[in-house]
């Protein structure tokens, strides 16, 4: 059995993982999270820090490795 | 800009609010920002998951579903407790409905231009190294997606 998840990234949803994700970064239960954020930090400003962290390891990893 | 006293600053909000005239059935109400439970409860409820031909699970979002609970959380004067109470709302009143959800959609920033503008707000080449062109003076570079 295989899944497809088809989530629009608008609409202020969050992908389930990336949620659970940042409440263990943030050592929060995740119903906590979501009293203290809006939407907008929680499906916006999170994830595209996320990901310029993400970017940022990998330029680091590559520069490491020559 | 006078200073702001505590009780001033811990009983401000920086949450966006705003009153949304409702020509088609004569007053306005008050909308605001949506919360990030919004989003918790979208995405348990709103989730609709179907079994494909070759036993694939698929998972839709149900968009009617998710306006609904746009309202219930976005909406607060008047406060609609519930999915029915908003579901009475939704299948009365058309035009007055749309422009609800629109307003909300458009405070909340969760769309996709809110999250072009906050995504190259990050630049991607890290600290000391150049990355998108804000369009504000800041210095655009290689390494940029």
């Amino acid at each position: 059995m295989t899944w497809e998840m088809e989530l629009p990234a608008e609409k202020g949803l969050i992908d389930p993982l990336f949620i659970c994700e940042l409440a263990l970064e943030l050592h929060m239960p995740i119903g906590e999270m979501c009293d203290r954020m809006s939407a907008h930090e929680l499906c916006v400003v999170w994830p595209a820090y996320f990901a310029y962290r993400e970017k940022v390891r990998e330029r680091e990893e590559a520069k490491a490795h020559g | 800009m006078s200073r702001l006293s505590k009780d001033a600053l811990l009983s401000a909000s920086d949450l966006v609010e705003r009153e949304v005239e409702l020509d088609t059935i004569g007053g306005s109400v008050l909308v605001r920002s949506l919360p990030a439970a919004y989003s918790n409860q979208a995405m348990s409820e709103a989730l609709e998951v179907a079994t494909g031909a070759r036993g694939q699970q698929t998972a839709r979002v149900n968009t009617g579903k998710l306006e609904m609970l746009q309202v219930m959380h976005g909406m607060i004067d008047p406060k609609l407790n519930s999915l029915d109470e908003v579901l009475v709302f939704a299948q009365k009143c058309g035009a007055a409905w749309r422009k609800v959800v629109d307003t909300i959609d458009e405070i909340s920033g969760v769309n996709k231009e809110a999250m072009e503008q906050t995504a190259a707000t990050f630049q991607p080449g890290g600290p000391g190294t150049p990355g998108h062109d804000l369009g504000n003076g800041a210095s655009r570079g290689e390494g940029a997606d």
